[in-house]
């Protein structure tokens, strides 16, 4: 990951929002996959920002600020699937209707459908190792889980995906 | 450990479709930002706190081997900010003493003072809630149905009864700051990123392991050790913390022919311009109170039960004038009122004088000599004679904030 982005010596709001800009894109993925629903990913995501914005006093360099800000989200993502009870898989063919499309883009669908049946804890380390290139320990990390759990649960997700790129 | 990345499938993920927000949604956070930055406390140590950040961030790096572990101190700084940031705060209210079975109540509270507490399973039949806008709590019971009206704004008189508040939250506030030395270390809470403080409880034998949650900064156990054997505790189960306030049904209503109980505090809310008149004195009141607090409820009583223990109460409460700051769920309140024909009636009106309390400091009020107690049984305070006039400054602050707070009260 790169760590470009330290807190400035003046944190303002438009710093923040910058920071948050730089980012967007791969917590919109983690949290869109993990959700599957724009409204839900919009709401949660408000939320974690606000709650990182809160929480920069606090921040102490432990880990870099792009895997801290990643972590609240993924947490306030947990948080929401806990809150409404909705922490179940979606199964293949539930996913497809949802979609209510199929179209030239078979793979594509066939991903979407295969990540969305997976377990919230697999969808998240296979999209930020695979997809957003963290390190095991940036993984491990923003999950708060050991980075051994990482390998074996990227194993699990790769398997689970290998049949959707054929 | 080796790492493989694999690309093809990171490309195809890469792929997928991601939405877009919606299109009100860079306004609403950035509005919701420019909103907490109005807290200047909280700002001045955000910069502070990025600074230390990088600091920290390059100590880390060239010396690996030194602790980074937060000192009691900054854990404690990190709860009051939770509490003070906090728009609302729910979950599983849990207590449990030594080998009793636990009891249960899911709980919302709200910075502008509303909650609601119900408790679970079929051996907990209590329902609880405060609703602040019209001053009104309702309690559900064994089929007795209770309302209190005209209630106080805060200790210590007949407030809103809100254990987690007082009894979980603000005790562990209080018990931080008996115990700026407690050791820290972090752990993993409920799979989330936690510290654990170890300290006396000020009782024989007796030690508290309290945990807190580092994301938001709330308490979330609070375990005791009698002799290194489990004693009690009380935790969070399911924690929600939101910066937005709560909705809910904070007024209970009784059902038909059900017996109901109505009870009258005495608090009447007041503007502060009427202060005065309603009670009958010019008020002392703080010319300084720490940043983010804001004055939030101005009450007076002609006359409200006495204050105290229940072995040691004080003589009736006349003529008493109630003002509450609120930082997000934290508190802050002054209290006057007279002390009738003898002050040496009087005892602590926050803790009366049979709760063993540690030792208080001295403190000057308003040219009179005050006490200032910072124990983990009770909510840190300041309490004193001041001629005609009993004073009280309770809330979950540090010694040196509540005598800044004494030192500023002026009439």
């Amino acid at each position: 990951m790169t760590e470009q982005i330290r807190p400035a010596d003046q944190p303002d709001t438009e710093e923040f929002l910058a920071l948050v800009r730089e980012y967007d894109l791969r917590h919109r993925r983690l949290a869109y996959r993990l959700l599957g629903d724009r409204d839900r990913m919009d709401d949660v995501l408000q939320e974690a920002y606000a709650r990182a914005f809160r929480a920069l006093p606090r921040f102490r360099g432990t880990s870099g600020l792009a895997t801290w800000l990643y972590r609240i989200v993924y947490n306030t993502c947990i948080d929401e699937l806990r809150r409404s009870g909705s922490r179940r898989e979606v199964s293949l063919e539930e996913w497809r209707e949802r979609g209510g499309r199929r179209d030239d883009v078979e793979q594509r669908l066939d991903l979407e459908a295969a990540l969305a049946a997976l377990s919230p804890d697999l969808r998240a380390v296979v999209l930020l190792v695979d997809a957003d290139e963290l390190s095991y320990e940036e993984a491990a990390a923003v999950l708060g889980i050991p980075p051994g759990t990482v390998a074996s649960r990227l194993s699990r997700a790769r398997d689970a995906l290998k049949g959707a790129l054929r | 450990m080796t790492e493989h990345r694999d690309r093809d499938l990171g490309a195809a993920l890469r792929g997928l479709d991601v939405p877009e927000h919606r299109p009100e949604f860079a306004a609403e956070l950035e509005r919701r930002l420019r909103h907490r930055r109005i807290r200047p406390r909280v700002w001045a140590l955000a910069a502070a706190g990025a600074l230390a950040a990088i600091a920290t961030a390059v100590a880390v790096l060239a010396f690996p081997g030194e602790s980074n572990v937060a000192s009691a101190a900054e854990v404690r700084e990190a709860v009051s900010d939770g509490m003070g940031s906090a728009g609302s705060v729910s979950g599983v209210f849990v207590n449990r003493e030594e080998a009793n079975a636990e009891n249960r109540w899911r709980f919302v509270v709200d910075e502008s003072g509303s909650f609601r507490i119900e408790g679970l399973g079929p051996n907990n039949p209590t329902v609880l809630a405060y609703d602040s806008k019209s001053n009104v709590e309702t309690w559900s019971d064994l089929g007795i149905f209770t309302r209190r009206t005209g209630l106080a704004p805060g200790i210590p008189d007949s407030a809103p009864a809100s254990w987690v508040v007082q009894r979980g939250l603000g005790a562990v506030v209080a018990a931080l700051l008996a115990a700026p030395d407690a050791a820290v270390e972090e752990i993993t809470y409920s799979g989330r990123a936690a510290w654990r403080l170890r300290a006396p409880t000020g009782n024989a034998g007796e030690q508290q392991l309290i945990t807190v949650d580092r994301e938001t900064g709330i308490p979330v156990r609070d375990e005791r050790l009698r002799n290194g054997r489990f004693a009690g505790e009380w935790r969070i189960d399911d924690l929600q913390v939101s910066s937005a306030g709560a909705t809910g049904v904070f007024r209970l209503r009784p059902k038909a022919g059900r017996q109901q109980k109505t009870y009258d505090m005495g608090f009447r809310r007041v503007r502060p311009a009427e202060v005065e008149g309603a009670a009958g004195y010019e008020p002392l009141l703080p010319t300084w109170v720490p940043d983010g607090y804001r004055l939030a409820e101005v009450a007076v009583a002609s006359s409200s039960r006495p204050t105290g223990s229940e072995q040691r109460q004080n003589p009736e409460s006349r003529k008493v004038v109630s003002l509450r700051y609120d930082r997000g769920l934290d508190q802050l309140v002054v209290t006057t009122r007279r002390t009738g024909s003898d002050p040496s009636r009087w005892a602590d009106p926050v803790t009366g004088s049979s709760l063993q309390v540690r030792q208080p400091d001295g403190v000057s009020l308003a040219g009179h000599q005050g006490r200032l107690v910072i124990d983990p049984n009770s909510v840190p305070h300041v309490w004193a004679i001041a001629g005609p006039l009993v004073v009280t400054i309770a809330g979950n602050l540090s010694g040196a904030e509540l005598r800044r707070i004494a030192a500023s009260i002026q009439r």
